[in-house]
């Protein structure tokens, strides 16, 4: 069987990395996450001795450090790479010519949304290497890297259906790039609400308000690394103790990691699908009109073109 | 092989297309004209798919356009009235990429991109960034584009717009050539005479209302037939209206500062009579001859405008 690429994907992937701005784009990256890496490395080192027994443990501690740069920057450049996926299409005037080809508008949006995640997860890729640093000693394994590199496409596939679907609202990219930022801090805070409601409510009991935590990006992100360094948990009774049965079932372990990452690729698929309809120029419904006598009359008597009709002058057009 | 009936479109109250009803018969060359605002860009839309009509229905050959959108994508190739380009891929790239979208395998692409650019005569760019293209051949690039999947229906949108006269001839020539290689071509433009040269028929928009549509040669017989006769006159004008108005076989048209356009309904001894009362009474008649049809005076008429 042959395989088809999405052709919004390939054709984009491909115009993107001909352009100049992705190179200038993955070198201000590596060299921003290097930097963050350095100075980290030097505030872990500052007074202390390496010695074979605590060299583990200082440079284990890194991978946090450059994870969460990685995912902010992905935060933050995600948006402004998707957010002119549809509006850039429509400044550029190919839009309309894309939606009267028989791709579908939501194999227009994955593909836009495929192709802003492939781009970001070159740069991390490509990152890998000042990754290593923290795993040169074997105190990670190269399995928590996949699942590091896992959780990142999540997180990207995530912000940039946002991004997409606000591109999709608007005409302006400047005004999409804004737009998914709002919609993006609403995501975090709308899912910490409840738990917030709760809380004041009860005063001291969250029950299982804490669910809509599993679609939150940075809880998320929290539990990820927490687990990969030290096998804990929001929800060990440090932070979060008085929760629901239901929190308590799926919060021990990776399970809660597993649940929020599905929980949101299904936001993703969410935001993809609004964004679909919101692209689609034919979503109302159409009346059928059986039959109706034409307003101008006497100007045009409907029949097929092949003979004159009714030729008027202006003025007998609008008497009639 | 387009089929529109009783097609609406509203804006609020703003009607756009009001009652639309058009049949084009297969193999036309059919010109959509109008002055700007007057619907042609949005039936054009709402044909294509990309714009929902409030009400009636669209058939192009015989599939219903609102209910098989996918079928009739297949039947339709669209040319907008500005270019649609990437600048960052080359050209048999760009139809390469539409060429996907329309499901096509790459090897069927490049079989079927090289007879198209050979046709459109940009055989040779192939291999050229299309930002380096000029205007026309750009607007030649999305024809070939247009037809890479072998559309019955070629629609236009403004083709000949922003292009310089020799672009302009160039675009007419593979619109004709296209033509009578059997494509149905739909070509919506403000300017008449370009149609004009053409065009097999005519449509005449205005304010959302297809006021007039028919077959070039018949609109142009009708015209001749209204039988318009231009006198130049000299000294009197008025009272060569007045003589003229005193036959009961001719009407009076309109009257210029040197100009009288007449019609006469009656026999040829009734006119000769006419013009021998008017040489009688001292009209000097500088002038005496049959106006020849002409589609932009009738433009003008319907439309209450200028034509472009």
């Amino acid at each position: 069987m042959k395989i088809r690429l999405n052709p919004i994907m390939k054709k984009d992937i491909k115009v993107t990395a001909r352009s100049m701005k992705m190179a200038w784009g993955l070198m201000a990256y590596e060299a921003i996450l290097a930097f963050m890496f350095i100075i980290a490395l030097s505030i872990l080192s500052f007074g202390s001795s390496y010695n074979y027994q605590n060299i583990y443990g200082e440079l284990i501690s890194l991978f946090p450090v450059i994870g969460v740069a990685q995912v902010s920057m992905t935060a933050l450049t995600i948006p402004i790479m998707t957010a002119s996926s549809i509006s850039g299409e429509k400044e550029r005037q190919t839009f309309d010519i894309m939606l009267t080809t028989c791709l579908s508008p939501g194999a227009i949006v994955f593909g836009k949304v495929i192709s802003s995640v492939a781009e970001v997860m070159l740069y991390v890729i490509a990152s890998i290497p000042i990754m290593a640093l923290a795993f040169v000693l074997g105190g990670l394994s190269w399995w928590t890297l996949f699942l590091f590199l896992i959780v990142i496409f999540i997180f990207a596939t995530l912000a940039g259906s946002v991004g997409v679907f606000c591109s999709s609202i608007s005409r302006k990219s400047i005004v999409s790039i804004i737009l998914a930022f709002v919609v993006y801090f609403l995501v975090c805070f709308l899912t910490v609400l409840p738990m917030i409601i709760t809380l004041f409510a009860t005063r001291g009991d969250v029950y299982d308000s804490t669910i809509f935590l599993l679609l939150n990006p940075i809880v998320f992100l929290e539990e990820f690394f927490m687990l990969s360094m030290t096998g804990d948990s929001l929800f060990s009774g440090e932070f979060i103790s008085d929760y629901g049965f239901l929190t308590g079932l799926i919060s021990h372990g990776p399970l809660w990691c597993i649940l929020s990452g599905i929980c949101m690729l299904g936001l993703s698929i969410l935001f993809m699908l609004l964004a679909a309809k919101r692209i689609d120029p034919l979503t109302g419904k159409v009346k059928k009109i059986a039959k109706k006598q034409p307003i101008v009359q006497s100007a045009f008597i409907p029949q097929e073109v092949n003979n004159v009709n009714n030729i008027n002058t202006g003025n007998e057009v609008q008497n009639g | 092989m387009l089929h529109i009936s009783y097609l609406y479109k509203n804006y609020g109250k703003f009607q756009a297309v009001n009652n639309l009803t058009l049949h084009i018969p297969k193999g036309d060359l059919f010109g959509f004209v109008g002055p700007n605002g007057a619907g042609k860009t949005t039936t054009i839309r709402i044909v294509c798919g990309l714009l929902p009509a409030t009400a009636g229905s669209v058939h192009v050959n015989g599939i219903d356009a609102f209910a098989n959108r996918k079928e009739i994508k297949r039947q339709i190739g669209y040319v907008p009235d500005f270019f649609g380009v990437y600048d960052n891929l080359k050209v048999k790239e760009y139809l390469e990429f539409y060429g996907s979208m329309y499901g096509m395998d790459s090897s069927d692409i490049f079989k079927v991109a090289d007879d198209l650019l050979e046709l459109v005569n940009l055989q040779d760019k192939k291999e050229v960034y299309v930002d380096t293209l000029s205007r026309g051949m750009k607007q030649r690039l999305c024809v070939a584009r247009a037809l890479l999947h072998n559309p019955q229906l070629l629609i236009l949108d403004e083709p000949s717009s922003g292009l310089d006269p020799r672009a302009r001839v160039e675009m007419k020539e593979l619109l004709m050539n296209l033509n009578s290689m059997g494509k149905t071509i739909i070509i919506s433009s403000h300017i008449l005479s370009e149609l004009s040269e053409m065009c097999t028929s005519i449509g005449i928009m205005n304010r959302g209302n297809l006021v007039m549509a028919g077959k070039i040669d018949d609109i142009r017989d009708h015209m001749n037939a209204d039988n318009r006769i231009i006198l130049s006159i000299e000294n009197d004008t008025e009272k060569a209206v007045r003589i003229a108005k005193e036959h009961a076989n001719v009407i009076v048209h309109s009257v210029r500062e040197n100009e009288l356009i007449i019609s006469h309904a009656g026999t040829t001894q009734e006119l000769n009579q006419m013009i021998r009362q008017m040489m009688e009474q001292e009209i000097l008649l500088s002038g005496f001859h049959k106006e020849e049809g002409n589609l932009e005076a009738l433009f003008m008429q319907l439309t209450g405008g200028t034509p472009e």
